[in-house]
């Protein structure tokens, strides 16, 4: 049996006065978690809102839970749940107003479902929208997603603002949700932690460009900080794999992405004594491809 | 079924070795005796909330260390014959082998590594 | 799959607006009450303008501050993402919309124009030959109603549907002030019997043509758009 992609996206392209999206791929497949990183206005929100068919791109294919989007996108949110860090509800209605709307709009709305996330999520189904805190806020938003059980999830930064005790809670609903083994997320955080924790794969965009995608273990396996000494300040091997440098004195720290066990090495010949080798973690690891991204587009200006 | 799995976020090792050292834990203090089932990777995942790939990780490496068995479609067990001393003896072995590796890639000699060791169970 | 959506977008509106339109319908309805109760107390050309006054205000600023509320202030306040993450299309929100406030609208502005006929002719404040320019008038309140709803819809931007709402009302005022001065309206307009010429009813037509083809257009021009947050 063929089942479909949860997400399927080629060659996205998508041109604003200020910024510009470019080819685009992004693929994952249904059971799994896809987390997107990258800094404010890389793109993460653009490429969402294509997957959701709330944006038409420019160019290129997009599927979702194998229907075309945006041309049939009504039959893919049936079975998709949407929630944005700034999306708001209606302010003068209840919660329970908003869940009984939900009611009527999905026939898999689960009543004991909502009830349980009711009372997992400490919301209380009387209180009034404009009397919410932002994280009571973001909550009551992921309570209305999940309670349809829908098939893929898409979170545009799903815990930003919120307080350690209440990320928890978001973070915690989303794994649950998993619990269900055709179930999907799609999200965007700039919170590392959040991504690092639950992904099974991570994508990396910068300037509207993706930058690294692949599972998550991998990523994170490639990536390495070598810690050396250059007493005679000799020159640094020449690699391709070289995303930063520090130099402090005769001391070095250098990232290095694709990492090989050879790659020590270079630098011993080079000169250099080798103190450590150590993993990063993917806020380690995004500072790094920020840093690299700006001094490649730096030097592409200079010359 | 609570595991009781509890992580330091202080901890900078790759997720997937610290769920491995959980699970060797329980083997090794009598919790988890030989032939016990283990949870399945979905449900070990939902429960202490990372993903599914780390856990899938985490059992892989475990299956190639000898420490669970797992048998398709059926989930995964501790190791009936697991002993605990091969075990760790296991583990030395593979630090032993890849700082072996490291040391040929800095052109280290064999004597020099030695002295190394020597000076570290000082 | 339930598919009945613009029901639950309709009634998801009323709901929230609920308040608003009672409040309206009844300071409405008060209105009314008072110029019936004016009648005789005050001078009749004076009841005249303060009845026109009295009459339109509230129905004008409903459809106003409703069609703010659902068209303008939904993109503004954000729920628009939470509206279109929904299994609704672009035709279905569209239609949704329209069938909120133009009924809404319509009705109180239907009861308007009728009590507003009946206190003008039954109680004879105004000769009968002032009816079909009453007509004009009240259909060109229509005519301008649904061309500031369609802006709304469209562009959903409060400065635009301000602009539109300033055009269409300077607009309206200018063509019924034309309309009084063509020869065939003014003619009749002071005589004791309603004349229904050419002039009107040509004039009458196109203003219901326009309604009509504001609507569709509206629901045209909607349906191209691909950008919805």
């Amino acid at each position: 049996m063929d089942t479909p992609l949860a997400v399927q996206c080629e060659g996205i392209c998508k041109r604003y006065p200020h910024f510009r999206l470019q080819d685009v791929d992004l693929a994952f497949e249904q059971g799994t978690v896809m987390g997107l990183v990258g800094p404010n206005g890389a793109g993460k929100s653009t490429i969402l809102r294509i997957v959701m068919g709330l944006v038409g791109p420019d160019s290129g294919r997009v599927e979702v839970l194998g229907h075309s989007m945006p041309a049939d996108q009504i039959a893919a949110k049936y079975q998709i749940g949407f929630v944005a860090e700034d999306m708001r509800l209606y302010e003068s209605e209840t919660i329970a107003f908003h869940m009984e709307f939900m009611r009527s709009i999905f026939d898999s709305w689960d009543d004991d479902y909502a009830a349980t996330l009711l009372r997992r999520l400490d919301l209380l189904e009387g209180q009034k929208v404009k009397g919410l805190s932002h994280g009571q806020r973001v909550k009551a938003i992921l309570l209305l997603a999940l309670a349809h059980r829908p098939n893929l999830l898409v979170f545009d930064e799903p815990t930003t603002g919120l307080d350690p005790a209440v990320r928890k809670e978001v973070l915690d609903e989303m794994v649950n949700a998993l619990e269900d083994e055709t179930r999907s997320i799609l999200f965007s955080s700039h919170n590392t932690l959040d991504v690092e924790q639950i992904s099974d794969y991570i994508t990396f965009i910068y300037g509207g460009r993706i930058v690294e995608s692949r599972d998550k273990e991998t990523f994170l396996d490639g990536w390495r900080r070598l810690r050396l000494t250059n007493p005679n300040n000799a020159r640094l091997p020449e690699l391709p794999n070289i995303r930063d440098v520090r130099q402090s004195g005769s001391l070095c720290a250098v990232t290095v992405n694709d990492y090989d066990d050879a790659i020590p090495g270079e630098f011993v010949e080079a000169g250099l004594s080798l103190d450590e080798i150590e993993p990063l973690t993917l806020e380690e690891i995004f500072l790094a491809n920020v840093q690299h991204a700006k001094r490649v587009a730096g030097e592409g200006a200079v010359s | 079924m609570s595991l009781g799995f509890v992580f330091s976020q202080r901890d900078k090792r790759p997720m997937y070795q610290q769920i491995m050292e959980q699970i060797v834990q329980r083997i090794a203090v009598g919790d988890w005796p030989p032939d016990t089932p283990l949870p399945s990777i979905r449900q070990l995942a939902t429960e202490t909330k990372v993903s599914i790939i780390t856990v899938k990780r985490a059992y892989l490496e475990l299956e190639r260390e000898g420490v669970i068995v797992t048998h398709q479609g059926k989930g995964s067990r501790v190791n009936g014959r697991i002993d605990l001393q091969s075990l760790q003896r296991e583990e030395l072995a593979q630090h032993l082998a890849r700082a072996a590796r490291l040391a040929r890639s800095l052109g280290m000699a064999a004597d020099e590594l030695l002295d190394l060791l020597k000076k570290h169970t000082q | 799959m339930t598919r009945a959506i613009v029901p639950q977008l309709v009634r998801k509106d009323l709901l929230i607006w609920r308040r608003l339109i009672l409040i309206f319908y009844g300071v409405s309805f008060a209105c009314i009450a008072a110029v019936g109760a004016l009648y005789g107390r005050i001078p009749d050309r004076v009841l005249v303008n303060l009845g026109f006054t009295l009459l339109v205000t509230p129905v004008g600023t409903l459809g106003i501050v409703l069609l703010m509320q659902t068209n303008v202030f939904e993109k503004a306040k954000s729920t628009q993402p939470f509206i279109m993450s929904l299994p609704v299309t672009v035709r279905e929100f569209t239609l949704a919309k329209l069938l909120v406030n133009v009924p809404v609208f319509g009705v109180l502005w239907l009861v308007t124009a009728g009590a507003a006929l009946w206190f003008a002719f039954g109680l004879d404040l105004l000769p009968l030959g002032t009816l079909p320019m009453m007509t004009m008038v009240f259909l060109g309140v229509l005519v301008a109603y649904v061309c500031i709803l369609g802006v709304s819809l469209l562009s959903q931007s409060l400065g635009i549907t301000i602009l539109a709402i300033t055009f269409f009302e300077i607009g309206t005022s200018a063509y019924l002030w034309v309309i009084v001065f063509l020869d065939p309206i003014r003619s009749s307009l002071y005589g004791p019997v309603a004349v229904w010429n050419s002039t009107a009813i040509v004039i009458l037509t196109t203003q219901a043509f326009a309604a009509v083809a504001a609507t569709v257009a509206t629901l045209v021009i909607q349906n191209g758009k691909r950008d919805f947050v």
